[in-house]
C-alpha cells in the first residue's frame, strides 16, 4: 500500500514538473522575441507569419479572428505577447498558452460594475429621450429610455463614458468603476445642433426608428404655415400623403387607419383636424417622436403599418416659460412651469381655429372649427421614482343648417394617463400606468315634422358610434449586460365599443319612437411581450421578441401570436447591413365611408364576424454614413395584409345598425418596394432626400373576380428633397420639393340602361348604370410642388425668441389635384374633373416663446 | 381680432382664386359590349322582359347603341317547358336602349323558378334564373297629409299578413305617373277644348246657358320612383343616404315579430305634385321579392346614380343574376293599391 502511494505520490510529481516544464515553456514562447514585418496586416496573415519564422503554433477560430479588424503596429512591439497584444486590442480576445500553443480565446469575464441613471436638460431638467451613452473604449453603448434612464453594465476600471444626444453638447464623465453600482445622473446643455435629418446612428437605428425633435419638426415647410408632426414624417421613404398637402400618412402600402399614433402611451384613435390640415399633435408640446415602419419593436402592437410615439414635454422645473403663436388657421398658446421647483412641474397648451370667426358674427348656419388642449404634471418624488399625470381632449366639429334640416357632426379623442416611473435596481426599470380614452363619433340630422291633428314635432335622427377604453401597462427593462437589454411588458385593456347606433326621436301617428342600436360590447385586450436586444458581438447584433394579444369577449376570442425578429450584420460602426422580418395584428379597423359624405372616418372592432387584420412585413437594409457628414440608407421590403375592412360599396354602418357587420367586407393586399433615403449636413448647410418606389395592392372577393388590383394610392414613386440653409441665427430658408405619382381612381368600362326605367317602361330621363371592369383602373396626374419659406428670428434676453415665419406653398402654382369629378356628358360619354386647392398658398406665422 | 380678420378674408379669397378644375384626358374603352337583360317576373302578371346591348364609355363622344338583329329571348319553367319572348317594338327603344319582348299568353306562377335566356350570334348567350315568391295579404289603411322636414307630405298605412314572415323580404315602393288633364265642353253640339276657347266658355256661362263640361286625362308614361322616408325602426333605410333619399322601403320580414306587421311611409308632396296643372296616379306597391332582386333594388337605389362620387371609393358593380351580361331580372309577388293626387 505504502509503495502504491509513493508511485503516485511520484506520478503526481512528475506530472506537475512537467506542466512547470510546460508553463515555463509558455511564458518563453509569448516573450520569445519577434518584430514584424509589415507595420499593418490582417490577424490570420500575422499569425501565419509567426508561425512560419518561430514555430509557434496557434490555435484559433476562423469566425473569432473576424473580429480583429486591420490595425498597424505601432513599431514598439518586440515579443509574440507585444504583437498578439497589438492585434487583439479592442476585441474579446486574448492570447494564453496551453501545451506548448498559444490559444486565441475570447477573454474571461471580468468583475463588471452598473452603471445607471438620468439624463436631463441642464436647464429645464427635462429628461432626454434616445440620448445614447457610451464607453468608447470597450465599444460599449446603450440609449435613454422614454424616461431618460440608462443602464450599462461594464468592467471596472476607469471608464470615459459619453453622453451624446441631439442638440445637446457631448458631455464626457471619467469614472473610476469599481463596487457593484454607480448612480450617475447627467444634466446636457443644449447648444451644438448635430444634423437635422439623420438616418441616425447605428445604436438607434437598430430599431429602425426614425427619430424627430422639435427642430426637425419645424424644418418642413406646411400647408398654411402648419408644422405639423405627422407631415415631417411624410418626409420619410415609404410615407407618403393621402393627399397633398395633409397630414395623413401612408406607409408601405397601408391604409390610413393601419397606424397606431400614440400620445404620451396612450393610443389614439383619431389624428387629424380640420380634414387633415393638420394633426392632433400639437408641436409646441411636442418633445420627442419615434417613428417606425417596419422592424417593430415587441413592446408595439395593435396596427399593421407604422408606429408614431409622441412624448410630450414634462414642464420646465426651473422657470415659468410659453409659446404663443398665430397661423393662418389657428392660435396657439402653451405655459409651463415649475410647481415645485426642480421637483415638479406642469405643462398645459391648447390650440383652436379662428378661422371660423371670420364668418360667425354674420352666419352662425356654418361652423368647421377644432380645438386640442394637452396637459402634463410631473412630480419627481425621489431619485428612482417620478410620476406623471397627463390629459388630452380634442375635438372637430361641422355644422351646416340648411332649410329646415340641421347636419351637425362632432369627433374626437379625449384621454386621461397616469404614470409611475420607477428604478428598482440598477439594471431594472419599470413603468407602470393606467389610462382611459374615448373616442366618439356623432352625427345629427334634425328636422321637423307634423301630422294634420298634432302639433309640430322635431324627429331627430342620430347616429353614433363610440369607442372608450380603460387599459393598465405595465413595461420592464432589465440590462443584465451592456451586450444584453431585455424588455417585457404587458397590457390588459377593456374597450366599450357601440359601433353604430341609430336614434329617431319621436314618430308620427302615435307609433313608438325608437333607438335602433347595435348591441353596446365590451372587449378585453391582453397582451404579454417580450424582446431580448442582444449585441452577439461585434459584428452581429440581434434583436428577437414576441407580442402575443388575445382580443376576447363572451362571443369570440382571437388569439395573435406577433413574432418580431431583426437581426444586424456591422462592417464597421458606420456601416451595416440588416434584416428583419415582423408580423402585426390590428383587431381595430378604420372605414373610410365610401358614400361622398363627410366626416367619413369610423372606428369599428373586430367582432364576431369580423376578424383581425394580419401583415406580414420583411425588410432588407444597407446603412452607411460616408464621410463629409452624408449618411445613406436603402432598404427593400415585402408586406401581406390578410382582413382589410371596407365597405360593400358605398354606404355606412348606420345605414343597418342592427346589422352593421353585413355592410363590410373583408379582404387582402400586399405591397412591395425599394426606399432610399439620404442626409448631407455641413455647417449652415442641411439636405435631405428620400425616394420610393413601391407598389401597392388590394384584393377582394366580391371585386374584379377577387383578383389583386391597384390601391388606390398604389403610388409607383414618391420623391422629397428638403434643404435648409441657416446662415446666421437670425435667419434661416427652408425649401422642399415634392414629386409623387398620381393616385388610381375607377372608371367606368361599359354602361347599360337604367333597370328601373326598363322595368317601370318609363319615359322619364333615368340615368345609365356604369360598370368597371377593374377598380382603380386609371392614374391621376402625377403631384409635384415647390415649397420655399424663411424665418426671421430675434432673440432677447435667455429665454425670448420671437419667429416670424413667410412663405409660399406650391410656390409655382402646379395644379395638383385633391379630389376629382366624374359628369356624364351625354350617354356613355363622361369627362373627369380634378379639382386644384392649394396653389401659391402663403405661409405666414408669428410665434413668440419666453 | 380684426386685422386678424382680415388677413383671413384675404387668404380665402386667394385659396379661391388659386383653386381651380381641370379636365383630364379620358380615351375609350376597348371592351366589347355585353347583352342586357332586364325585367320583373311578377306572380299572376305575363312574361316581360326587355333585352340590350351594353356600351363602351368614352370620353370623346357619347354612343347611341343599334338595335340588334336577331336577338332570341326563351322562357323556361322548372318543369322544363319553354316559351319563346316575342319581340314588339316600341317607342322607348332610343330612351331605354333596349328592346321589348313579351309573351301576353304566358302566366308567371308564385313559388316557381322560371329559367331566362338571350341568344345573339355575335354578342352571345345570358341566363337568369329566378324565382318568384309566394302570395301574401296586404291592407291598405290609409293616408293623411303629413310633414316631412317642414314640407308637406303624404303618410301611407299599409298592414302586411304573412304566414312565412320571417324568411320574406320586402320592398315597398310608390310609383306616381303624371297624368295631363285636359277640359272640354260641349256646345251646340261641337265638342270644345278648354284650351283656346276660354273665352267662349266664359262668355256661354256668363250668358247663363248650360254648358256639358268634362274632364279627361292621359298618362305621361312618365314612372317615377317617389322617395320615400321611413320611421319605422325595423326597416333598413334609417339614415343611409339621409333622410327621404332612398326610393323604397326595405323591411326584412325576419325584424317583424309574429306574421303581421304595419308600417307606415312618408313622401313628400313636392316630389308628388310639381306642377297645379297635373295629377298624379299614384301606385302603392308591396312586393315581396327573392333575396337577389332586393339586394340589386338596394344597391341601385344607394349606388347606381353616385358616378360623381364613385371615382375616390371601392367601387361597386351592381351585382344582377343576368350570368354573362349585365342587367336583372327580378322575381315578385306585389299587391298595389292606386289613388290619384
Amino acid at each position: 500500500m505504502r509503495i502504491v502511494g509513493v508511485c503516485f505520490a511520484y506520478v503526481f510529481l512528475v506530472i506537475l514538473g512537467l506542466c512547470s516544464l510546460a508553463k515555463a515553456q509558455h511564458v518563453s514562447n509569448l516573450s520569445r522575441p519577434y518584430t514584424p514585418i509589415r507595420s499593418a496586416s490582417t490577424a490570420l496573415s500575422v499569425l501565419q507569419e509567426i508561425t512560419e519564422r518561430t514555430g509557434i503554433e496557434f490555435s484559433y477560430s476562423e469566425e473569432a479572428l473576424l473580429q480583429v479588424r486591420v490595425f498597424r503596429f505601432s513599431g514598439a512591439e518586440r515579443t509574440v505577447g507585444a504583437v498578439l497584444n497589438t492585434m487583439l486590442a479592442g476585441t474579446d480576445l486574448e492570447a494564453l498558452e496551453r501545451g506548448g500553443k498559444v490559444l486565441i480565446i475570447p477573454k474571461r469575464p471580468a468583475p463588471s460594475v452598473t452603471v445607471s441613471g438620468i439624463v436631463t436638460d441642464s436647464a429645464s431638467h427635462e429628461v432626454v429621450i434616445g440620448c445614447f451613452v457610451s464607453c468608447r473604449e470597450l465599444g460599449l453603448g446603450t440609449v435613454t429610455n422614454q424616461y431618460g434612464f440608462y443602464s450599462i453594465t461594464i468592467p471596472v476600471g476607469k471608464r470615459l463614458l459619453t453622453f451624446n444626444s441631439i442638440g445637446y453638447r457631448s458631455d464626457s464623465v471619467m469614472a473610476p468603476l469599481s463596487g457593484a453600482s454607480l448612480r450617475l445622473d447627467r444634466a446636457l446643455s443644449s447648444g451644438i445642433t448635430l444634423s437635422a435629418v439623420r438616418v441616425s446612428s447605428s445604436k438607434e437605428s437598430l430599431q429602425d426608428a426614425t427619430v424627430l425633435n422639435l427642430e426637425d419638426i419645424t424644418r418642413h415647410a406646411g400647408l398654411l404655415g402648419e408644422n405639423d408632426v405627422l407631415k415631417s414624417l411624410q418626409h420619410v421613404s415609404g410615407v407618403q400623403s393621402a393627399t397633398d398637402g395633409l397630414s395623413s400618412l401612408l406607409v408601405r402600402g397601408g391604409d390610413p387607419g393601419h397606424n397606431m399614433n400614440i400620445l404620451d402611451g396612450v393610443p389614439l384613435y383619431y389624428t387629424e383636424h380640420f380634414f387633415g390640415l393638420t394633426s392632433i399633435f400639437n408641436t409646441d408640446a411636442v418633445k420627442s417622436v419615434s417613428f417606425y415602419k417596419g422592424a417593430f419593436p415587441a413592446r408595439y402592437g395593435g396596427r399593421l403599418a407604422s408606429v408614431t410615439d409622441v412624448s410630450t414635454r414634462d414642464g420646465n422645473m426651473e422657470r415659468f416659460a410659453g409659446t404663443v403663436s398665430v397661423g393662418l388657421l389657428k392660435g396657439s398658446a402653451t405655459l409651463e412651469g415649475p410647481l415645485i421647483r426642480n421637483k415638479s412641474s406642469f405643462l398645459l397648451a391648447a390650440r383652436r381655429t379662428w378661422i371660423d370667426a371670420l364668418w360667425r358674427p354674420f352666419f352662425d348656419d356654418f361652423r368647421l372649427n377644432f380645438y386640442d388642449v394637452n396637459g402634463k404634471v410631473n412630480t419627481i418624488i425621489n431619485k428612482n421614482n417620478r410620476v406623471y399625470a397627463s390629459f388630452y381632449s380634442g375635438r372637430d366639429q361641422f355644422a351646416i343648417r340648411f332649410l329646415k334640416t340641421d347636419l351637425q357632426a362632432t369627433w374626437g379623442n379625449a384621454f386621461g394617463a397616469l404614470r409611475w416611473a420607477t428604478i428598482l435596481s440598477p439594471r431594472l426599470f419599470v413603468n407602470t400606468s393606467f389610462s382611459y380614452s374615448r373616442f366618439r363619433y356623432l352625427i345629427r340630422d334634425v328636422y321637423y315634422e307634423q301630422t294634420v291633428d298634432t302639433v309640430e314635432r322635431s324627429v331627430r335622427y342620430k347616429g353614433r358610434s363610440t369607442i372608450s377604453e380603460a387599459a393598465l401597462r405595465v413595461q420592464a427593462d432589465y440590462y443584465p449586460s451592456a451586450r444584453l437589454h431585455v424588455q417585457g411588458g404587458a397590457v390588459m385593456a377593456s374597450s366599450n365599443f357601440s359601433p353604430a347606433s341609430t336614434t329617431f326621436a319621436v314618430q308620427m301617428g302615435g307609433r313608438p319612437a325608437g333607438t335602433v342600436a347595435a348591441e353596446p360590447f365590451t372587449v378585453l385586450e391582453w397582451s404579454v411581450y417580450a424582446e431580448a436586444i442582444w449585441d452577439i458581438n461585434r459584428l452581429w447584433r440581434l434583436r428577437a421578441g414576441m407580442h402575443n394579444s388575445m382580443w376576447f369577449n363572451k362571443s369570440f376570442r382571437y388569439v395573435s401570436p406577433q413574432p418580431r425578429v431583426q437581426c444586424e450584420y456591422r462592417f464597421s460602426n458606420d456601416e451595416r447591413l440588416f434584416l428583419s422580418v415582423t408580423r402585426m395584428s390590428q383587431f381595430l379597423h378604420l372605414l373610410q365611408d365610401n358614400s361622398g359624405g363627410f366626416p367619413s372616418e369610423v372606428w369599428v372592432p373586430g367582432a364576431e364576424r369580423i376578424r383581425p387584420s394580419d401583415s406580414w412585413v420583411g425588410s432588407l437594409g444597407y446603412q452607411r454614413r460616408l464621410k463629409g457628414d452624408i449618411e445613406l440608407k436603402g432598404e427593400v421590403y415585402h408586406k401581406t395584409i390578410s382582413g382589410i375592412l371596407a365597405y360593400r360599396g358605398t354606404g355606412n354602418i348606420f345605414s343597418n345598425s342592427l346589422k352593421w357587420q353585413d355592410n363590410l367586407t373583408q379582404g387582402q393586399g400586399k405591397s412591395y418596394g425599394l426606399e432610399v433615403q439620404g442626409a448631407y449636413t455641413k455647417q449652415k448647410l442641411t439636405l435631405q432626400a428620400c425616394y420610393t418606389l413601391a407598389w401597392a395592392l388590394r384584393r377582394f372577393a366580391e371585386l374584379n373576380q377577387g383578383r389583386y388590383f391597384p390601391y388606390r394610392y398604389d403610388r409607383r414613386h414618391n420623391f422629397k428633397i428638403n434643404m435648409t440653409y441657416h446662415p446666421r441665427k437670425r435667419f434661416m430658408a427652408i425649401v422642399g420639393w415634392t414629386f409623387m405619382s398620381g393616385e388610381a381612381i375607377s372608371i367606368p368600362s361599359q354602361a347599360y340602361s337604367n333597370f328601373q326605367a326598363n322595368n317601370l317602361g318609363s319615359l322619364s330621363n333615368y340615368p345609365l348604370v356604369y360598370y368597371y371592369n377593374q377598380p382603380n383602373n386609371y392614374r391621376l396626374p402625377s403631384i409635384h410642388r415647390l415649397d420655399v419659406s424663411v424665418n426671421f428670428i430675434r432673440r432677447k434676453g435667455a429665454h425670448y425668441v420671437r419667429t416670424w415665419t413667410f412663405g409660399l406653398f406650391n410656390a409655382y402654382g402646379q395644379q395638383n389635384l385633391v379630389g376629382v369629378t366624374l359628369l356624364e356628358v351625354s350617354p356613355g360619354q363622361i369627362s373627369i374633373n380634378g379639382l386644384s386647392l392649394f396653389r401659391y398658398v402663403p405661409v405666414i406665422s408669428y410665434q413668440v416663446n419666453f | 381680432m380684426s386685422r386678424l380678420g382680415s388677413c383671413g378674408l384675404v387668404l380665402l379669397i386667394w385659396l379661391s382664386a388659386a383653386s381651380c378644375v381641370k379636365e383630364l384626358n379620358l380615351g375609350t374603352s376597348q371592351e366589347a359590349g355585353k347583352l342586357v337583360l332586364m325585367g320583373e317576373l311578377l306572380a299572376g302578371d305575363s312574361a316581360y322582359v326587355r333585352a340590350g346591348k351594353s356600351i363602351s364609355v368614352s370620353g370623346v363622344t357619347g354612343l347611341l347603341p343599334e338595335p340588334l338583329a336577331n336577338l332570341t329571348v326563351y322562357l323556361a319553367d322548372s318543369a322544363g317547358s319553354q316559351v319563346s319572348l316575342h319581340e314588339e317594338s316600341d317607342f322607348l327603344f332610343y330612351s331605354l336602349f333596349t328592346q321589348l319582348f313579351k309573351n301576353e299568353s304566358y302566366r308567371i306562377g308564385a313559388g316557381q323558378t322560371y329559367e331566362l335566356g338571350v341568344a345573339h350570334p355575335d354578342v352571345g348567350h345570358v341566363s337568369a334564373s329566378v324565382t318568384v315568391p309566394e302570395p301574401f295579404q296586404a291592407t291598405f289603411l290609409g293616408w293623411e297629409y303629413a310633414k316631412l322636414g317642414g314640407d308637406s307630405a303624404i303618410a301611407v298605412d299599409l298592414r302586411v299578413e304573412d304566414p312565412r314572415l320571417v324568411s320574406s323580404l320586402y320592398v315597398i315602393e310608390v310609383v306616381r305617373e303624371s297624368l295631363e288633364l285636359y277640359r272640354y265642353f260641349r256646345y251646340n253640339g261641337s265638342e270644345y277644348s278648354y284650351l283656346g276657347n276660354e273665352r267662349l266658355l266664359d262668355s256661354l256661362i256668363n250668358a247663363g246657358l248650360t254648358v256639358e263640361i268634362w274632364e279627361d286625362t292621359v298618362a305621361a308614361l312618365d314612372y317615377n320612383n317617389v322617395p320615400l322616408s321611413s320611421t319605422d325602426a325595423r326597416s333598413e333605410n334609417g339614415a343611409s343616404g339621409g333622410i327621404g333619399s332612398l326610393t323604397r322601403v326595405y323591411l326584412p320580414g325576419a325584424r317583424c315579430a309574429g306574421t303581421a306587421f304595419e308600417t307606415r311611409i312618408v313622401a313628400r308632396l313636392n316630389d308628388l305634385i310639381p306642377f297645379r296643372s297635373r295629377l298624379f296616379n299614384v301606385s302603392v306597391r308591396i312586393k315581396s321579392v327573392n333575396k337577389a332582386y332586393y339586394d340589386y333594388l338596394k344597391g341601385l337605389d344607394i349606388y347606381s346614380n353616385s358616378i360623381e362620387n364613385s371615382s375616390g371609393n371601392i367601387i361597386f358593380n351592381l351585382s344582377g343574376n343576368v350570368v354573362g351580361g349585365f342587367g336583372m331580372v327580378g322575381g315578385a309577388y306585389c299587391v298595389r293599391f292606386g289613388f290619384i293626387l
